[in-house]
């Protein structure tokens, strides 16, 4: 790190620092430091970007890569019933956990009239099932009658009536287990059968303890089995999933067009607005100060380097002191929640006058006198020779206050009292986060409509920025 | 009075320039010239509760001094004073060291040094309100990303609070969104007038066998005085002007209140969010009043520029 040198001297002492291996070391330490300045730099950007594409409701969830295997929460270890429908809306499938009973029965009320009731008969070592159908009606009610006495609301089941019967909805294709009965454990003295119902076609897998994995088989549509020893240990469901199913379990991109397509708070309209705001504002402020500089460069008036004086003097005061006069003067004119309001306080940039002089006066006097010798007017010079000479630092000025009214949200904020019609992306995002706060990938979307269109403005047009900054300092 | 030199200045050539000069002058008129007398004329009165809303600014009452009087003695407005200058400090000094830090690694002809200066510039163009409000997530308590670094360094109380609700870490915090925001505007800079020292002046220190550090507090920083000089002012009108940044970072709330010398202030009001509270209140009279007290503060600082840069040039 020798700061500014950059010329080894004729012949170099024998300093250290100076051999090669040093050199190379150095100039890593250097590229190091950058890139981790630049990270830290670029953290809101980098933060806006990954939380406005994440899925909603994971803001604080810092999980950045997908994951293909997916491990369900330590299972319980539990035999509850197991109810489903096939997925034709019309067959039922029950299974209950019972060793040591001598009877189980389904007690059903699906078609709303009187209870049926289904034996169920002994499969495995304790485990009672039954398949029965076809069912008509929207919705199959139940309980299990166990001993031919003993009545048993389902424990696992999601939605009871008032009767204590378990409710499941029967519909066409759509394969449904009630509650928590998609997956059960049935131990059998050292052996263990792990049951699963899920959507068809899918790689599970169960483990146990920390090494043993067992694949559960699809034995039927949708319905998973696997068999292992039992040795107390604790179960979790293991599912390896499709690349796309993890990343789309992460990452989406509705929310860009849930908030550009938001009544209430629309941003695309927001866009609109700001972008009609700072073009217009550049469009104008680039045109009266082209004029004034030409004048105030080129042409002779009363007063004309008093004035000039007086305009400069005016820069040292800070924007806070119009606050309130130009409040007060927008609200005279009727101006409230309008483009107006918004553009043409701010259009008088003196900065943008001094720019555009310097820039000027730089042209040969010869030229203006030559044209002036053809006859040519003063429009037809400003026309001719002004503009297309200046056209480059007009370009510099253009972006510098766009970028200036882009993100003008006091005046925008003070101007707007609560008009969608006008209102600006600054003022909307804030409006949206008042009334959404906890929607932060929203709110980062959001973000995006205003911080992207600037980033790519300015790292396309890069030159005319610089340009601007080293003719002087940038007044907002 | 004409000015004499070469010919006498016709009215033709008045009429002339008119056109030219009209449309600036006279946006700058209404909306620059006449506001600030204007805001002389509010500054000396009131709005009543019998004020017209509809025309607030014309049944105002006269006070003459008193709005300046009355600020002068509110405790609010001077804290907000000496928070605006700590907020000044908090951002000049860290920002002026970011950025030549970052102007003295990218000042060589390396690949990719082009991108990283562009990427560091960057965020300059960002709305500060925007920006804001991405690190009011990055800083969410229980939740955000600084939270968990420092749940992950120990600091589980900070952690719970929220950096933003401390009352000693808001304007720190606030300070570092912007000084990170802000490194690029400075580092351009400082690359430029690094480019102007003249090459023969670091040989001739070489010769004398002048060390890196050396040559950087012996000769570098000096020949650096205005830009760090005209950064600081830049940092003072900054800290003066300073309001989305405010707003965004403490919701709007100016921050976690405190108790000094038995007044309840609010940890991160600083003038500018001050002067928009007391407006947004329409106390128009109290906050025109308000505006011209920090605009003799700017003019202090302006001439404090002007007597320490001036000599040098």
């Amino acid at each position: 790190m020798n700061g500014a040198h950059k010329l080894e001297p004729p012949s170099p002492p024998p300093r250290p620092g100076s051999s090669p291996a040093l050199q190379a070391l150095r100039d890593a330490a250097i590229y190091g430091t950058l890139v981790a300045m630049l990270l830290f730099v670029m953290l809101p950007l980098v933060w806006m970007l990954v939380t406005a594409f994440k899925v909603r409701g994971t803001a604080f969830r810092f999980e950045f890569l997908p994951k293909q295997t997916v491990l369900a929460p330590p299972a319980e270890d539990r035999a509850l019933p197991v109810v489903s429908v096939d997925g034709s809306g019309a067959w039922v499938h029950v299974e209950l956990d019972r060793p040591g009973a001598t009877s189980v029965a389904v007690v059903e009320r699906s078609n709303a009239g009187d209870p049926v009731v289904r034996e169920l008969r002994l499969a495995l070592g304790g485990l009672w099932t039954g398949t029965f159908g076809p069912i008509a009606g929207e919705t199959f009610a139940y309980q299990f009658l166990v001993n031919g006495e003993e009545s048993l609301p389902d424990p696992a089941a999601a939605d009871h009536d008032a009767e204590g019967f378990a409710v499941l909805a029967l519909e066409r294709g759509v394969v449904a287990h009630a509650g928590e009965s998609r997956l059960s454990f049935h131990r059998r003295g050292d052996r263990l059968t792990v049951r699963l119902l899920d959507e068809p076609g899918r790689a599970w897998s169960v483990r146990v303890g920390e090494a043993t994995r067992v694949p559960l088989l699809e034995k039927q549509h949708g319905v998973y089995e696997a068999e292992t020893t039992d040795a107390g240990d604790t179960l979790r469901l293991a599912r390896r999933r499709p690349m796309g199913e993890a990343i789309a379990s992460l990452y989406t991109a509705e929310h860009f067009g849930i908030i550009l397509r938001n009544e209430e708070f629309n941003f695309g309209r927001y866009f609109m607005n700001s972008l009609i705001v700072a073009t217009s504002a550049a469009l104008l402020t680039v045109l009266i100060c082209t004029m004034a500089g030409y004048a105030f460069a080129a042409k002779r008036f009363h007063y004309r380097d008093q004035l000039f004086a007086v305009l400069l003097a005016s820069m040292l005061v800070p924007g806070m002191i119009y606050l309130v006069p130009q409040f007060s003067i927008t609200l005279k004119l009727g101006w409230l929640n309008s483009f107006q309001g918004m553009v043409v306080p701010h259009l008088a940039n003196v900065f943008g006058l001094f720019l555009l002089r310097q820039y000027v006066l730089q042209i040969p006097k010869d030229l203006f006198n030559a044209a002036e010798i053809d006859g040519a007017n003063n429009a037809q010079v400003f026309g001719t020779i002004v503009v297309p000479v200046c056209l480059p630092i007009m370009v510099t000025l253009f972006l510098l206050v766009f970028v200036g009214q882009w993100s003008n949200f006091l005046w925008q904020l003070i101007v707007n009292t609560g008009d969608p019609a006008t209102m600006t992306l600054p003022v909307g995002l804030q409006q949206f986060k008042g009334q959404n706060a906890t929607e932060w990938e929203r709110i980062m979307a959001g973000a995006c409509f205003s911080i992207l269109p600037i980033a790519v403005l300015f790292l396309s047009l890069q030159k005319y920025f610089m340009r601007g900054l080293t003719a002087g300092a940038v007044k907002e | 009075m004409a000015r004499t030199h070469r010919e006498r200045i016709s009215l033709r050539e008045d009429m002339a320039a008119l056109p030219f000069l009209l449309p600036f002058l006279a946006v700058f008129v209404v909306f620059i010239g006449y506001p600030l007398f204007y805001s002389l004329w509010i500054s000396l009165h009131r709005t009543t509760i019998y004020s017209d809303f509809y025309d607030l600014f014309g049944t105002m009452d006269f006070v003459g001094l008193r709005n300046y009087a009355d600020a002068l003695t509110d405790p609010v407005f001077l804290w907000s004073v000496l928070l605006t200058f700590v907020y000044g400090a908090l951002i000049i000094l860290p920002g002026i060291v970011l950025s030549l830090t970052l102007a003295l690694l990218l000042n060589r002809r390396r690949p990719g040094f082009g991108i990283m200066r562009s990427g560091f510039f960057l965020p300059n163009v960002f709305d500060i309100y925007v920006v804001g409000v991405i690190w009011l997530l990055i800083f969410n308590p229980k939740a955000g990303l600084i939270t968990r670094v420092l749940e992950f360094v120990g600091a589980t109380r900070l952690a719970e609070l929220g950096v933003l609700n401390h009352p000693l870490l808001v304007l720190p915090a606030i300070a570092l969104v912007m000084v990170l925001k802000n490194a690029g505007f400075g580092m351009i800079l400082f690359l430029t007038s690094l480019n102007n020292i003249s090459e023969s002046i670091f040989e001739a220190a070489e010769v004398d066998g002048a060390s890196w550090w050396q040559k950087l507090v012996h000769v570098t920083i000096p020949m650096l005085r205005p830009t760090i000089l005209f950064l600081s002012i830049m940092g003072l009108v900054g800290a003066l002007n300073a309001f989305a940044e405010i707003y965004a970072l403490t919701d709007d709330t100016g921050g976690t209140s405190i108790s000094v010398a038995d007044q309840t202030l609010q940890s991160g009001r600083i003038s500018g969010y001050h002067l928009y509270k007391v407006f947004s209140e329409s106390m128009y009279g109290e906050a025109a009043a308000i505006s011209f007290l920090l605009l003799t503060i700017a003019i202090g600082i302006a001439f404090l520029n002007f007597k320490v840069l001036s000599p040098k040039d």
